[in-house]
């Protein structure tokens, strides 16, 4: 599949609690901001299929289809954790590497505040394998712990990463939360899952995102400076199969990665920015270890020494990542793939990493009662 | 929760029964029974074992932040048992700072909910102290 599917367009909305926004009012505009964001143009009749990402189980294809007005064409529906967005771009790429579609479309949408309940309720479910007070923020929390234990990071390690997203959030207009916070605020916020506070954790956020790819020959159709999908992985796991690394990381994050650097011929450090997933400030120094950005357990070192700042060497989440731009789940990977997209073509703004020539988009998810973990990888070049 | 799966999962869930594979030695816990995951032999032969009824903690949490069923602060700790096998367990009888990674625990049969006025039953663990 390397470089046989181009990224001609991608548009998002400004996430946040959107209660004024219907779901078929945030996919609208998302596909909207997506054509008009086509440089040389796209008439809506040129995309032969469509994929939507989203974790709400009764919505199907047609829930693209309406707002989008995309009828008649195959639309597929793709749920995977929190990797489904990422997993919804895997899919359409497939198709157009197969050539069985010359353009498609993905969209990534969550609407998270119409529904009631949410991440934290799981731990009440009534079931045996449920009810034990188990939680997402726990989850994650769980390998902080065994972390901090094997290899001496801390809790400050953990809020320095939500105070350089915040930052960066602070200067992305997409972003949920656009104010920074204190590394004092960050150590002193209510606890939530110790180690983790409020403030290490990712918020309630609603969001789309649209990215629309073809086949990389029509690319300069559409534009000058087309970002091409060079690698892509991934890869499931559980904690049960009882392996140690499992519990101070995620082994499904390093086999989606290494599949996708395997497929773009290119390694780590040839990264120049990524997009990954800090659903809580932990998980970012577990995937800086995990995507092969430093060696296992060294990498509360990367954010202590400021390599993935802005400025840094190897500039980490510039939009703020999950703890600032939110994670509407469906949209999240799809919002990363636009995010890296207009970083490698030099039109991200405020944010804009110098000369990025490479990019990654990260997701790590869970699944099945909270032992299971599912992680999605793609590298993009320009 | 409905009834069947308690009936069905009964012995795994408050006897411990786990499944040896007799091909890779790997313990399944909860749930297999003829499929391995560790070596992917299917079918595999699976010898009933029972694990516990000690363990130690690999890693813990302490939520503070949970529904209102639960009166927190709750540690939860993820415990290898003796004979193989790991687990999410709630920590009973001690204080968040007693805990510590590699303390030994046991387990100990506490009610997890109510449902239709049907007490469930299920472990947690508690730290071992000298009787």
């Amino acid at each position: 599949m390397k470089n046989k599917v181009a990224v001609v367009g991608a548009g998002m909305i400004d996430f946040g609690v959107l209660y004024d926004k219907s779901p078929d009012m945030m996919i609208e505009e998302a596909y909207i901001n997506a054509l008009q964001s086509v440089d040389n143009g796209i008439e809506p009749q040129e995309i032969q299929a469509a994929w939507v990402g989203t974790l709400r189980g009764r919505f199907t294809g047609v829930t693209l289809a309406h707002p989008t007005g995309l009828f008649k064409i195959p639309v597929s529906r793709v749920e995977n954790a929190c990797a489904t967005g990422n997993d919804a771009f895997r899919h359409a790429c497939f198709a157009i590497a197969a050539g069985v579609y010359d353009t498609a479309i993905v969209i990534g949408y969550e609407k998270m505040h119409d529904v009631k309940g949410g991440l934290i309720r799981l731990a009440a479910i009534k079931d045996i394998w449920m009810r034990r007070a188990r939680t997402m923020p726990s989850f994650f929390a769980l390998r902080g712990t065994r972390h901090m234990h094997l290899y001496g990071s801390t809790k400050e390690d953990f809020a320095l990463v939500s105070v350089k997203n915040r930052h960066n959030g602070s200067l992305y207009p997409h972003a949920h939360f656009r104010k920074e916070v204190t590394l004092e605020q960050v150590m002193n916020a209510r606890i939530i899952s110790w180690p983790l506070g409020l403030l290490d954790c990712c918020p309630v956020t609603d969001g789309a995102a649209a990215v629309i790819i073809c086949k990389a020959e029509h690319a300069k159709k559409y534009t000058d400076t087309p970002v091409y999908v060079a690698g892509s992985g991934l890869s499931v796991d559980s904690w049960m199969l009882g392996e140690d690394e499992s519990l101070v990381g995620f082994p499904a994050s390093k086999l989606a990665s290494r599949q996708a650097y395997k497929m773009a011929g290119l390694e780590p450090k040839d990264i120049d920015v990524g997009e990954i997933h800090d659903c809580f400030s932990v998980t970012e120094i577990l995937n800086y270890e995990d995507l092969g950005f430093c060696e296992k357990g060294q990498g509360h070192k990367l954010i202590r020494e400021g390599v993935t700042t802005l400025e840094g060497e190897k500039p980490m989440n510039p939009s703020g990542g999950l703890i600032s731009k939110g994670h509407p789940i469906g949209a999240t990977g799809v919002a990363q793939i636009a995010e890296i997209y207009e970083q490698l073509r030099g039109t991200a703004g405020k944010i804009q990493v110098p000369s990025a020539e490479v990019g990654i988009t990260h997701n790590i998810g869970v699944a099945r009662d909270n032992t299971g973990s599912v992680s999605c990888v793609h590298i993009l070049t320009r | 929760m409905i009834t069947p799966p308690l009936w069905r999962d009964f012995r795994q869930n408050n006897r411990m029964e786990a499944y040896r594979c007799k091909n890779c030695g790997y313990v399944s816990y909860p749930e297999r029974r003829r499929v391995c995951p560790k070596c992917k032999k299917a079918p595999s032969e699976f010898e009933t074992i029972t694990l516990g009824p000690r363990g130690r903690i690999l890693t813990y949490v302490v939520a503070h932040t949970l529904p209102a069923e639960f009166e927190p602060p709750i540690p939860l700790a993820i415990v290898e048992l003796d004979g193989g096998g790991r687990i999410y367990a709630m920590v009973s009888e001690c204080e968040p700072d007693e805990i510590k990674i590699g303390m030994e625990v046991e387990l100990d049969y506490r009610e997890i909910f109510e449902e239709n006025g049907y007490r469930v039953q299920s472990f947690k663990v508690k730290p071992v102290r000298e009787r």
